[in-house]
This record gives structure tokens, C-alpha cells and sequence, in this order.
């Protein structure tokens, strides 16, 4: 009986090929299907993080409907308004959308502030006039990594304002 | 009943020391029985199967994130179309309100 050590050269070129294939494919795989996917995942993410930013913010202009308020700051990067005996702001600095409430008196005295989102390129506030009186505001924003589709929120202020 | 790290190597080194003698020396089948020999390395056939089993896994790790993205986007879908509805709701409150007032 012939006691063979080793493998023949056909069947290492056999094994060789087969390795070949399976590496190809699963580096295939990783490059074609998995990574497109997870920086789309991550888009999808921080795109529904800024329509739930956007949401707080129509919520928290919606719930000041029934009641008395004026504006004390109307900047394209800040927004203050006094309500009852404490004023409430919006703001973005640092690529982060900030929500702050406390006391303003032309600078925050006495205020807690809460991050509503981060990793945004761009906040802005514009404001809708009709007759000299404030009818709309609309946010946008726009996130760094995804900067070329904005997500854009309007809001209908009604007539409860002081001034 | 446990197990530890050590009594599943030597379970592993068992069975590959039996499946080398099956496959190389034919010891159950041949006539002439020869001398087992203790096997260094592993064979061919262990690499081949278990990249096939890592790509397997490869696979369906594949098909879990593209599951995620999927229903990521769907959700996604939703939300926007749900935001656009109510701008547009707002901004006819607004066209209400002005032309109330005119």
C-alpha cells in the first residue's frame, strides 16, 4: 500500500481555487452590501433625529396657542419668547439645537438648558409676517451627514400674542 | 451540567484526530491496519469547511442589516410624509387666519 504524505499539485490547485472564490465572494459581500448599508443606516438615523427635533419644536410653539406670549429674540440662529414669568428659547450653536428655559434679560440669567439635537450642520428660523404680525415659523434643518436634504418644519402661531 | 473552555478543545482535538484517520488512512475500512498517527496542522477539508460556515454567517449578518436598513427607510418614508402633511396643514391654518382677517 502506498503510504502518501503530502497532496498532489492538482488537488492543491483545487483547494487554492475554492479558497480563492469563498474569500472573493465574502470580501464581495462586506464591500458591495454591507458597508453602503450601514452609512445608509446611519443617515436614515440622523435624518429621524432631526424630524424628532422638529417635532418638539412645533410641539412646544403649538402649546403656547391658548396662551398670552411676546417675542423678546427673533434671530435667524435664536429664537425667545416670554411666556407667563419665564422665557423660553430656542438656539443653535456648536452644531447643536438647543432648547433653554429660565430667565433672559439681553443674556441668560437663571436657565436649564436641553440638547434636542446634535451633529446639524445648519438650524436656521425664518419668520412669517403678515401685517406687521408674526404668522409662521419655519425651521430648517440640516444634518452633517447628510447635508444636501434638509428637513424643514413650519409652524402657524395664532392670535393669542401679546403685542 | 457545564462546560468549560478546556473539555471542548480536547472534545475538538478528539474528534479531529479520528476524522484524520478516517479520511487519510482508511482505518475502518482497510484491510491492513496501520499504526494512528498524531496529526499536526489541520487538513484541507476543515479549512474549506469552515470558510464555508464564516461565510455563512457572513451572509446572514448581510441579510440582517439590509432587513434593518429596509425597515429603517420604510419608517423613514412614513415620518416624512407624515411631516409634509402637517406643514402643509399649518401653512393652510396660516391662509385661514389672513383671510379671515382681510
Amino acid at each position: 500500500m502506498n503510504n502518501q504524505k503530502g497532496f498532489s499539485l492538482l488537488s492543491f490547485l483545487l483547494y487554492l481555487m475554492l479558497f480563492s472564490l469563498i474569500t472573493l465572494f465574502s470580501c464581495h459581500i462586506i464591500t458591495s452590501l454591507i458597508i453602503p448599508s450601514l452609512s445608509a443606516m446611519r443617515k436614515c438615523q440622523s435624518i429621524i433625529a432631526l424630524h424628532i427635533a422638529s417635532d418638539l419644536f412645533v410641539r412646544d410653539i403649538r402649546t403656547k396657542r391658548g396662551c398670552k406670549y411676546d417675542w423678546k429674540l427673533i434671530t435667524p440662529h435664536e429664537l425667545i419668547c416670554h411666556q407667563d414669568d419665564h422665557d423660553i428659547g430656542w438656539c443653535f450653536s456648536g452644531n447643536r439645537l438647543n432648547r433653554k428655559e429660565g430667565i433672559y434679560d439681553k443674556g441668560w440669567k437663571k436657565s436649564t438648558a436641553s440638547i434636542i439635537a446634535h451633529g446639524i450642520a445648519q438650524a436656521v428660523f425664518a419668520i412669517e409676517k403678515n401685517n406687521d404680525h408674526i404668522v409662521g415659523i419655519e425651521l430648517s434643518l440640516t444634518s452633517q451627514s447628510n447635508p444636501k436634504s434638509p428637513v424643514i418644519c413650519y409652524v402657524a402661531i395664532l392670535e393669542q400674542e401679546k403685542t | 451540567m457545564s462546560f468549560n473552555a478546556t473539555d471542548l478543545l480536547h472534545q475538538f482535538l478528539l474528534y479531529r484526530y479520528s476524522l484524520h484517520n478516517f479520511l487519510t488512512q482508511n482505518y475502518y475500512f482497510s484491510k491492513v491496519r496501520r499504526v494512528m498517527k498524531p496529526k499536526n496542522g489541520f487538513l484541507l477539508i476543515e479549512l474549506i469547511v469552515g470558510l464555508s460556515v464564516s461565510i455563512f454567517f457572513i451572509l446572514i449578518i448581510t441579510h440582517y442589516i439590509i432587513e434593518v436598513r429596509s425597515t429603517q427607510q420604510k419608517a423613514l418614508q412614513r415620518i416624512e410624509s407624515f411631516s409634509t402633511t402637517r406643514n402643509e396643514k399649518e401653512r393652510a391654518l396660516v391662509k385661514r387666519q389672513s383671510y379671515s382677517h382681510e
